[in-house]
């Protein structure tokens, strides 16, 4: 039988990272290969590349039998790749029957679209699929899930040899699990070979038949399901040598005042309030899936956003929106690093001297040259030239002259989500070694990850979300990549 | 090919052990600006190198103050909608909002109201304008272009109104501003250079300025970083509302009357004029030398085709040529050195992409 989907010897760099090494991967139709690693593994990138969105360095991709040459997304889709991916792409005005077939819109004779057998099809379409959503309805009207299991009725809506699922149940409850599980084994048993992207190794037992494992890279582990358990899967995810490597540090002093702190904050998607202190010097990790409510919390306390309910004090003052909040001292670095965090296009000297960091009325070109030539120094940014446009510095570099924005500032409070997304892995341990430097200096360090090794390796302490509640606070020191991975894995209802 | 510059750094890093900063080199923003510029310059000297062979009397001092005060209502309004374009604003209602206040300052001078009086009731209409198109715009979301598309008819059709479609006449109201000499120099060119002088400062040498690039490269980033993002725009609208009323009051004296025709049309030019400078409609790109440029080369070429006697028809011919040419140009220009940029950081480049556009790359088109 011919593999539904294959790839041979696939390599992909990035500047600065190996994101694939040397990986081949095969997946035969009618069944679900599960493929599991930690974040920055390279999955994302492996189903990149798989669906043509991405073109290898080195390798070929097979799908039925035929090469894709051509490595683009419309390529792999005309061989009958379809892909769910992780976040939403619904048009909200239209009907969701219109969504569902957008891609395969039913036509007359004339060429023209027939609206009513648009919804025609597209009901039973969903009511095949056994979802029960009306296909009248305005898109944007419902809720995450619903258009979550849209996008899926939309994924299937064509008969498909090859359906990727990337991180499908991040946003579902407990009954939209159960319909997405449905619907996955009808396609299997129609014969579409699935790709399952998890974090939840309690769902791969459900629901996979074979199971890949990638490590930094590189494929470490594949076996059959039923050949293998839980324990041992996690192991080969996570490589126990360096995973528990806490970088040294100052010990907290006892007394340290709490600078930040938010009480009875409640976030999207919850309705149990939420407490928070953050204490002068102390780096508090948020953990959690994304959707689990870690950024919301992060953006409550940068004062990014308002909680629908409780307060944020700022040495007991109440918080206001974020300028203000940046004026007081808090800074905060996004997640989107390109869009949020940087003036891309922009020279380094202005990117450093925006918001309070600008403390002068006048630009003074000389000036603020020296002064940003200095904040580069003390940031540790390899950058020679501060009048260069800011988008020619590597990811770690230019996540370093956020930093130095925010030294200049003078904050006390830094806020941080996926600080070390995109970053090399040397660089990586110098933004760690800085970011506890600063903690040392009393500056409250808050970051957001979903890398394990990261909280593990900077954390004083660690909180765990899950659907916008806080499940968890584990000590800094009894944290470890896999325990966080458990505390998150666990299915809600068991909570 | 980001690795190779790093090393690089790296190795002079160890090696060189500064203790100061390097020496100062342009920033690529200006090198840029001065490729914008460089253009304008050549296309000014030509041109009028080339009328006054035709005709001599057209590169005398004489005829460079006419021109200069001819497009100083111009110049101030370009001023001003400079710092809008570079924040990612736009007001269209420049144009009328000149025929309004003035034939609203001609009416009260006609009423027998002092300067002071006229000047300040003129400049505080513009504020007005600017406050109620701030607030709207950073408030209440709504596009610049369409809010201000509606200014434009209303102001036009308040001016005509007031006017009752005729001129109004004005004894010696603001005289000295519309045909005083200071300084040896005619009182409208000495406004212009002014307040082009003083934006320049404001828009390059001062926080405010800094923050309007910032504003337009990115909104969200400028926002996060602590900018109060609304209360700059809406100081951005005011400042150029105001200034565009100052045009007004400059409009009247120099017409000695309150013509509700006068500004007609100017807020095209006023953009065509910026945009030649190098402003980017979408946002965070301009200077206000090349702006003071843009205003001076449509000046002079509409001088250059009079003197060269070219039939008025074809006037707004030949300035909407040069302006699609200049933006031609430069998107070509621009889109060879992307290419050349991107085959030597191929990777860096395609995956910046990537990741600003992770929908499209990932779903392919989603219509086909």
């Amino acid at each position: 039988m011919t593999a539904a989907i294959s790839c041979t010897g696939i390599t992909k760099g990035f500047p600065g990272v190996l994101a694939l090494d040397d990986v081949s991967i095969t997946v035969r139709p009618g069944t679900v290969h599960a493929l599991l690693g930690e974040n920055g593994a390279g999955k994302s990138t492996l189903i990149r590349v798989l669906t043509g969105a991405e073109r290898p360095d080195a390798g070929t991709v097979h799908i039925g039998g035929t090469q894709l040459r051509q490595h683009t997304p419309a390529a792999a889709r005309r061989l009958g790749v379809r892909v769910l991916p992780q976040e939403r792409h619904i048009a909200a005005d239209l009907s969701v029957g219109h969504n569902v077939l957008l891609d395969a819109v039913p036509r007359t004779v004339l060429g023209t679209v027939s609206a009513r057998q648009v919804q025609r099809r597209a009901q039973e379409h969903l009511d095949a699929l056994g979802l029960d959503l009306d296909a009248h309805a305005r898109a944007g009207d419902l809720t995450a899930a619903q258009q979550q299991l849209v996008e899926l009725a939309r994924t299937t809506a064509r008969p498909a040899a090859v359906v990727v699922l990337d991180e499908p149940t991040a946003s579902l409850a407990g009954d939209e699990v159960a319909v997405l599980f449905r619907v996955v084994r009808q396609l299997r048993d129609r014969g579409s070979a699935l790709l399952y992207i998890s974090h939840h190794l309690h769902e791969v037992f459900e629901l996979a038949d074979r199971a890949t494992v990638l490590r930094n890279g590189r494929l470490v582990h594949e076996t059959e399901v039923a050949d293998t358990d839980h324990d041992s899967l996690l192991r080969h995810v996570f490589d126990r040598d360096v995973a528990h490597t806490r970088l040294p540090r100052r010990v907290l002093p006892t007394d340290a005042p709490v600078v930040l702190a938010a009480t009875s904050v409640t976030l999207p998607g919850s309705t149990r309030p939420v407490d928070v202190d953050v204490r002068a010097g102390e780096v508090i990790a948020l953990s959690g899936p994304s959707g689990a409510g870690a950024s919301d919390l992060a953006e409550v306390l940068a004062g990014v956003r308002v909680a629908s309910q409780g307060r944020v004090l700022l040495d007991g003052a109440p918080l206001g929106a974020r300028p203000a909040a940046a004026r007081a001292g808090i800074g905060f670095v996004p997640s989107d690093r390109k869009r949020n965090a940087l003036l891309l296009e922009r020279a380094i000297t202005e990117n450093l001297l925006v918001g309070p960091a600008a403390k002068d009325v006048w630009h003074r070109p000389f000036a603020s040259r020296r002064t940003a030539w200095e904040a580069l120094r003390a940031g540790r940014v390899k950058a020679d030239d501060p009048g260069r446009p800011v988008r020619t510095l590597s990811g770690g570099n230019q996540q370093r002259v956020v930093f130095a924005r925010w030294l200049l500032a003078d904050c006390r409070v830094l806020v941080l989500d996926q600080p070390t997304a995109g970053v090399d892995v040397g660089a990586k341990f110098d933004i760690y070694a800085q970011l506890l430097e600063l903690a040392a200096d009393g500056v409250a360090v808050v970051v957001v990850s979903s890398d394990y090794e990261e909280i593990c390796a900077l954390a004083d302490r660690v909180l765990v979300l899950r659907g916008g509640d806080v499940v968890a606070d584990v000590a800094g020191d009894r944290a470890t990549p896999d325990g966080l991975f458990a505390l998150e894995s666990m299915p809600l209802e068991t909570r | 090919m980001s690795l190779t510059t790093t090393d690089r750094v790296e190795t002079g890093e160890q090696g060189g052990r500064r203790t100061g900063p390097p020496p100062y080199r342009l920033q690529f923003s200006t090198t840029a600006a001065l490729r914008t510029v460089l253009p304008l310059v050549i296309a000014l000297i030509a041109v009028s190198l080339y009328t006054d062979s035709q005709n001599p009397a057209f590169l005398s001092s004489g005829n460079l103050q006419n021109v200069l005060s001819q497009v100083a209502v111009l110049g101030i309004l370009v001023a001003g909608q400079t710092f809008l374009l570079i924040g990612g604003q736009i007001d269209l209602s420049v144009g009328s909002l000149v025929s309004l206040v003035a034939v609203v300052s001609a009416k009260l001078f006609a009423a027998g109201y002092s300067d002071v009086v006229v000047v300040a009731v003129a400049l505080g209409m513009g504020v007005g304008v600017g406050l109620v198109w701030g607030l709207v715009v950073a408030f209440l979301d709504v596009p610049p272009f369409i809010l201000t598309l509606g200014g434009l008819s209303v102001f036009a059709s308040l001016a005509l109104v007031l006017a009752d479609n005729t001129p109004v006449p004005v004894a010696d109201g603001l005289d000295s501003w519309g045909f005083g000499e200071w300084f040896g120099i005619r009182a409208p060119v000495v406004l212009l250079l002014g307040t082009l002088v003083v934006a320049g400062v404001l828009l390059h040498l001062t926080r405010f300025g800094r923050t309007t690039f910032a504003l337009g490269s990115s909104r969200a980033t400028t926002y996060l970083a602590g900018v109060p993002v609304r209360r700059h725009i809406v100081a951005l609208f005011t400042l150029n509302s105001t200034l565009a009323a100052f045009g007004g009051l400059l409009m009247m004296a120099r017409l000695a009357s309150g013509d509700p025709r006068s500004g007609a049309g100017l807020e095209l030019a006023v953009i065509a004029a910026a945009v030649l400078g190098g402003a980017a409609l979408s946002g965070g790109r301009g200077t206000m030398v090349g702006s003071a440029l843009g205003v001076l080369v449509l000046g002079t070429v509409t001088s250059a085709l009079t003197f060269l006697q070219v039939p008025g028809a074809y006037q707004s011919l030949v300035t909407g040529a040069i302006l699609i040419l200049a933006v031609v140009v430069t998107a070509v220009a621009e889109t060879r050195a992307a290419s050349s940029r991107g085959l030597r950081r191929g990777p860096a480049a395609r995956a910046a992409v990537r990741a600003l556009l992770p929908s499209a790359s990932r779903r392919g088109k989603p219509t086909d």
